[in-house]
């Protein structure tokens, strides 16, 4: 058997103290991203309002609407502090539920994808991209203009959505899986 | 719980288990910035643990099972890395017969099974880990909620296959 367990890895003395300033310190990290995410949310959520009040079209104003709606319905949870719940629980029941965990985050992130299709309908169905076409001052005779007034703004945003739902999908499997392997482990111990 | 007994289990758990805390360290991070973060990882979540320490297992078991779900957190948050990780019977398979003879070559294949060890997946990593400690199935059972039998698959397995690759390592020598 090899020598691999000789004393030459990193050495850590941390008093009770220098542990609780590190706990309150690691809450504090995380603050910077919270307002971070909270800064680019409002940007968002003020340009759609914008658009909202702005526009005189109903149903582009109802698509923005809608979709500043499902931005905060989205994203909203990532505010929330994690914590890594079981953490003194056997390391099988721990990674079962990290696994778990994780795929219950990538099926509700993927089931709320669907929720932005109507606004994005609303928006198209109203002219939005055409409107904003204009607003750019966009040559009604090129070909992006046609673009963005005919169906393609709605197809590939959609499609674009369908590539993410199949993603989230796939990573929601994977986890699957990865919580049946450590499960079937446990399967004899109880 | 107060305060003073979460710093007080905190005191004698990480004084008698200090060093064992650095090993697991070395078993799930490679990089030395990156270990003794994850070290200080493994110490912070042990001192907040303590304060719904219920006493049911033993303070070792309770600090290792800390240690192994900081780590095994650490590999699975780092996704790209975690989706190389294989189990016990690939790695079997594919480790590369090695030298024990003289010191420094136990040495340089004491690094290699480090090196392998950091290719395992969180629960046969865990396994080896404890193995290598000198703890019996039923503890490394007790800590990884592993069913006995299958520690006591996974240990055989381990003890077969170093002695294989040491043993075709010797006599290519």
């Amino acid at each position: 058997m090899p020598e691999l367990f000789e004393d030459d890895g990193p050495s850590i003395r941390l008093t009770a103290d220098e542990l609780c300033a590190l706990a309150e310190a690691r809450e504090k990290l995380n603050k910077p991203v919270s307002r971070g995410v909270v800064v680019v949310m409002l940007a968002l959520a003020a340009w759609l309002l914008y658009n909202a009040v702005r526009l005189d079209q109903l149903w582009i104003r109802i698509g923005q609407a809608w979709t500043l709606g499902v931005i905060v319905y989205l994203f909203g949870p990532a505010l929330r502090p994690r914590r890594r719940d079981g953490i003194s629980e056997p390391c099988a029941q721990f990674l079962v539920g990290q696994h778990e965990e994780r795929q219950r985050g990538y099926r509700e992130f993927r089931h709320r994808l669907l929720l932005f299709i109507p606004g994005i309908a609303a928006s198209c169905w109203g002219g939005g991209p055409e409107a904003a076409a204009k607003a750019r001052g966009l040559d009604p005779a090129s070909w992006l203009y046609h673009f963005l007034a005919g169906p393609g703004p709605f197809v590939v945003a959609v499609a674009t959505l369908g590539l993410v739902w199949f993603a989230f999908g796939k990573a929601a499997e994977k986890a699957g899986r990865d919580r049946d392997e450590v499960t079937g482990l446990m399967a004899h111990s109880r | 719980m107060d305060r003073d007994r979460q710093d007080a289990l905190y005191v004698e758990a990480s004084g008698a288990n200090a060093a064992a805390m650095r090993r697991v360290a070395r078993g799930y991070e490679a990089n030395a910035d990156r270990q003794r973060d994850l070290l200080q990882e493994m110490h912070l979540e042990l001192w907040l643990s303590f304060r719904s320490f219920d006493g049911r297992c033993s303070l070792r078991t309770w600090v290792y099972r800390i240690a192994h779900n900081v780590g095994a957190s650490h590999i699975v948050r780092a996704r790209r890395m975690s989706s190389r990780l294989v189990d016990l019977e690939t790695l079997d398979a594919g480790l590369p017969a090695v030298d024990g003879a003289t010191q420094v070559e136990q040495r340089v294949s004491a690094a290699m099974v480090l090196e392998l060890i950091h290719r395992l997946k969180p629960l046969d990593r865990q396994v080896i880990l404890l193995y290598m400690e000198g703890e019996s199935a039923g503890a490394i059972a007790e800590v990884t909620g592993v069913s006995p039998v299958n520690v006591a698959t996974k240990i055989h397995r381990i003890k077969r296959m170093l002695r294989e690759k040491y043993q075709e390592g010797g006599e290519n020598a």
